[in-house]
C-alpha cells in the first residue's frame, strides 16, 4: 500500500485545486457585454376588472399566466444577464398585457418547435416568442396578432461572400429550426434546382443567437430572420454584419392559445388594443427600436 | 571441471543501448505539432482564453454548473445505482416474472438514447398526461362506477410544472442510468462464488441477508471501478439536459454568455475547463475508492481496470 500519489493524480489533484480557487467568487459583469438596447419598462397598467372577469378558471385560480418562449430570439425574447430572467419587447408586451388582466407572468424558456405543442397541451397557458401568423398554425392554435416583421437577410459587412437572395444557389445559409424562413428558403431552394443549379445548403439551428453566431463565424455565407431579429443582430455585432436588401414577405406575429380558449384570445386583443389607446404599445415598441412593426388593429385569427 | 579454467575468459562485451533514431523523430514531428498549437493559442485572438476564464467565473455559469451539473449527475446517480441493483437482483431472481420485467427495463433504457429520452420527457410526457395522480389504481374509475364521493386519488403531481425542472433531468438521466448500472451489478455480483452464498445459507442466513452481507460486499470490487466510471460519463451527460430544456446548466449558461457576446469558442472552452475539473475530482476519488474495495486482492493496480468496461456494458 503506498502512500506516495502518482505523478496523475498529483496532477489532476491540483487541476482541481486551480478549478475550485476559480470559483471561488462568481462575478456578474462580462468585460465584453454587449450594450444591450432597450431599457426596462417605465410604464406600469392597472388591472381591468371588465377583462380579469374573462381570464380562465385555471388562471385565474393560479393567479398567474405560464408562457412558453424560445429566449435566444433577441430582441424580442432573450435571458438577460442574470441567466435566468426573460427580456425583450414581447416579454414587455405581455407583461403589461397581463397586468391589465391583474395576474402575474411566469416565463418559461422552451426549445422553439416545443411551444405550440406546449400550448396545446396544457403544460404553457400562452405562447408568445415573436410567432409568424400562418395558415398551418392557425389551424392548430388560436393566434392574437401583436406586430408586423417581415424577413431580413444579413450578411458579413461589405458581402464578401456577393451574395444575391434572388440567387443564392450553392451557398450555406443560416436559418432558425422551426420558422418560417425554412419554407422561404426551400422555395428558393427548389427554384435553383429547377433551373440546374446548386440547391442552397442550410444551415438550420436551434437558437437564432447561434445563426448570428454561425454568420459571423464565416460558417454560414448569409442568414434569414424576422426583421426585428436580423436588424438587432447587426446592431448588435458592431459592425460586423451588414442588412441585405429590404425586409419582405411582411408578416403579423401572433400570441398562442388552444383552439378552446377563443373567449380568452379575444380578451387579450382588447387588453392590446386599450394598451394601444393609452400610447403604451407604442411606447414598448420604441424601447426595443421596433416602432416599424407596429399594428393598428388586434385580432383573432385574422 | 578442470577443463573449466583453460577456457579462456571472454572479453569484455561492449554492451550498447539500442539506438532509436525514430523516436527522434516522433519526438520532433511532435514538438513541431506541439509548437504550432501553443502559438495559434496566443495568435489567434478568437481563442480569448481572458474571456473564457470570465466566462467560467459568472454567476450563472456557477450557478447552472452547481445546480445542473453537479446536483443533476448526483441525483442521475443516486437513481440509477439504487434501481440499478434492484434491478440487477431481480434479473437474478428465480422468479420468471420479475426476471422479464428486469430485462425488459434493461433493453428499453439502454437502447433509447439518452437526449432524446430528456426530449420526450420535456414536452412530449406532458403533453400524454398532464398530470399524473397517485391513489388507488383504476380508483377514478372505481369511484364513479360506484358513486363514491373521494376518487381514491391521494396526490396530484403537475407533469408540466415538474418537465422544466432539474427533477425532470434527474428522473431521465437516472432512469437511462440505472440500466447500465444493472448490468454492472449483475456482472459483481456474478463474480462472487456460489460457493460464498451456499456457505451463508448452511450458517443459516436468509436470502436477503446473504446477498447485504456476503455476496454485495463482495461484488464492489467489481462494481465500483465501472460505476466510478459511469459517473464520469454523467457529468459530461448533464449537457444533454439541454434537450429539455433545463437552462439552469453549465453547458446552456456558457453557451448562452458564447453566442450573447458572439465570442463562441470562449463560451466552449469555459465549458471544457469546467468539465475537466470536475471529472479530475471525480477520478482522484475513484482511484481511493478503488484501492479501498480492491484491499485483499494483492497490488493489482488499479491503473489497469480504470478504463476497462463491465460485461455487458454497451457504449454510454
Amino acid at each position: 500500500m503506498a502512500r506516495r500519489l502518482s505523478p496523475a493524480i498529483a496532477f489532476t489533484a491540483s487541476a482541481a485545486i486551480v478549478g475550485l480557487a476559480l470559483a471561488g467568487c462568481g462575478s456578474s459583469s462580462l468585460s465584453s457585454s454587449p450594450g444591450t438596447a432597450g431599457s426596462t419598462p417605465t410604464v406600469s397598467q392597472t388591472k381591468e376588472t371588465s377583462l380579469a372577469a374573462k381570464l380562465p378558471a385555471k388562471i385565474k385560480a393560479a393567479g398567474k399566466i405560464v408562457v412558453g418562449t424560445d429566449a435566444t430570439y433577441a430582441p424580442n425574447e432573450f435571458l438577460g444577464d442574470d441567466g435566468k430572467t426573460v427580456k425583450g419587447m414581447d416579454v414587455d408586451l405581455f407583461n403589461a398585457v397581463a397586468q391589465k388582466f391583474g395576474v402575474e407572468v411566469d416565463w418559461v424558456p422552451a426549445n422553439f418547435d416545443s411551444i405550440i405543442l406546449g400550448v396545446d397541451s396544457g403544460k404553457y397557458d400562452v405562447g408568445v416568442s415573436s410567432f409568424t401568423i400562418n395558415p398551418d398554425r392557425k389551424k392548430q392554435v388560436n393566434m392574437v396578432s401583436y406586430f408586423n416583421a417581415g424577413t431580413q437577410w444579413a450578411v458579413l459587412k461589405g458581402n464578401p461572400k456577393k451574395v444575391d437572395p434572388d440567387n443564392a444557389c450553392g451557398l450555406s445559409i443560416g436559418v432558425q429550426k422551426g420558422t418560417i424562413q425554412i419554407d422561404d428558403l426551400t422555395a428558393r431552394s427548389k427554384k435553383c434546382t429547377d433551373a440546374g443549379k446548386k440547391p442552397i445548403t442550410q444551415i438550420v439551428e436551434q437558437a437564432q443567437s447561434k445563426v448570428t453566431a454561425d454568420l459571423v463565424s464565416g460558417k454560414a455565407d448569409a442568414m434569414l430572420a424576422d426583421s426585428p431579429i436580423g436588424l438587432y443582430a447587426i446592431k448588435q455585432t458592431g459592425g460586423q454584419l451588414e442588412a441585405l436588401g429590404t425586409t419582405y414577405d411582411a408578416a403579423p406575429y401572433g400570441i398562442v392559445l388552444p383552439k378552446s380558449e377563443t373567449a380568452f384570445a379575444q380578451a387579450i386583443a382588447e387588453a392590446l388594443t386599450s394598451l394601444d389607446s393609452s400610447g403604451d404599445y407604442k411606447k414598448t415598441l420604441s424601447n426595443w427600436g421596433n416602432d416599424s412593426g407596429a399594428v393598428s388593429t388586434f385580432a383573432v385569427n385574422p | 571441471m578442470s577443463a573449466s579454467t583453460s577456457v579462456e575468459r571472454p572479453g569484455l562485451i561492449e554492451a550498447r543501448p539500442v539506438r532509436h533514431p525514430w523516436r527522434w523523430v516522433a519526438l520532433a514531428l511532435i514538438a513541431i505539432v506541439v509548437a504550432m498549437m501553443l502559438s495559434s493559442f496566443i495568435t489567434n485572438k478568437r481563442w480569448d482564453w481572458g474571456f473564457a476564464l470570465q466566462v467560467m467565473n459568472q454567476t450563472p455559469v456557477l450557478e447552472g454548473l452547481w445546480k445542473g451539473t453537479i446536483i443533476g449527475t448526483v441525483g442521475a446517480m443516486i437513481i440509477g445505482v439504487s434501481l440499478g441493483i434492484v434491478i440487477a437482483i431481480m434479473r437474478l431472481s428465480e422468479n420468471p416474472v420479475l426476471k422479464w420485467v428486469a430485462f425488459a427495463y434493461t433493453w428499453f433504457f439502454r437502447a433509447i438514447p439518452r437526449y432524446v429520452l430528456l426530449a420526450i420527457l420535456g414536452s412530449g410526457v406532458g403533453y400524454l398526461y398532464s398530470t399524473l395522480d397517485v391513489g388507488v389504481p383504476f380508483g377514478q374509475q372505481l369511484a364513479s362506477a360506484l358513486g363514491l364521493s373521494s376518487n381514491l386519488t391521494f396526490l396530484t403531481l403537475n407533469v408540466n410544472a415538474l418537465s422544466n425542472s432539474i427533477i425532470a433531468g434527474i428522473v431521465g438521466l437516472g432512469l437511462s442510468e440505472a440500466a447500465y448500472m444493472a448490468e454492472i451489478a449483475r456482472a459483481g455480483i456474478l463474480s462472487v462464488d456460489k460457493g460464498q452464498a451456499e456457505a451463508a445459507q448452511a450458517l443459516g442466513m436468509s436470502s436477503g441477508k446473504t446477498m447485504r452481507r456476503i455476496v454485495l460486499p463482495q461484488a464492489m470490487r467489481v462494481i465500483v471501478p465501472p460505476t466510478g466510471n459511469e459517473a464520469i460519463a454523467m457529468v459530461k451527460d448533464t449537457s444533454l439536459l439541454i434537450a429539455i430544456p433545463i437552462i439552469a446548466e453549465l453547458f446552456y449558461q456558457t453557451s448562452a454568455i458564447g453566442v450573447r457576446t458572439l465570442k463562441i469558442m470562449p463560451g466552449f472552452v469555459a465549458a471544457t475547463l469546467w468539465y475537466l475539473i470536475i471529472c479530475s475530482i471525480l477520478m482522484v476519488g475513484q482511484y481511493y475508492l478503488e484501492r479501498h474495495f480492491g484491499r485483499g486482492f494483492g497490488q493489482k493496480k488499479p491503473k489497469d481496470r480504470r478504463f476497462a468496461r463491465g460485461a455487458g456494458m454497451g457504449g454510454a
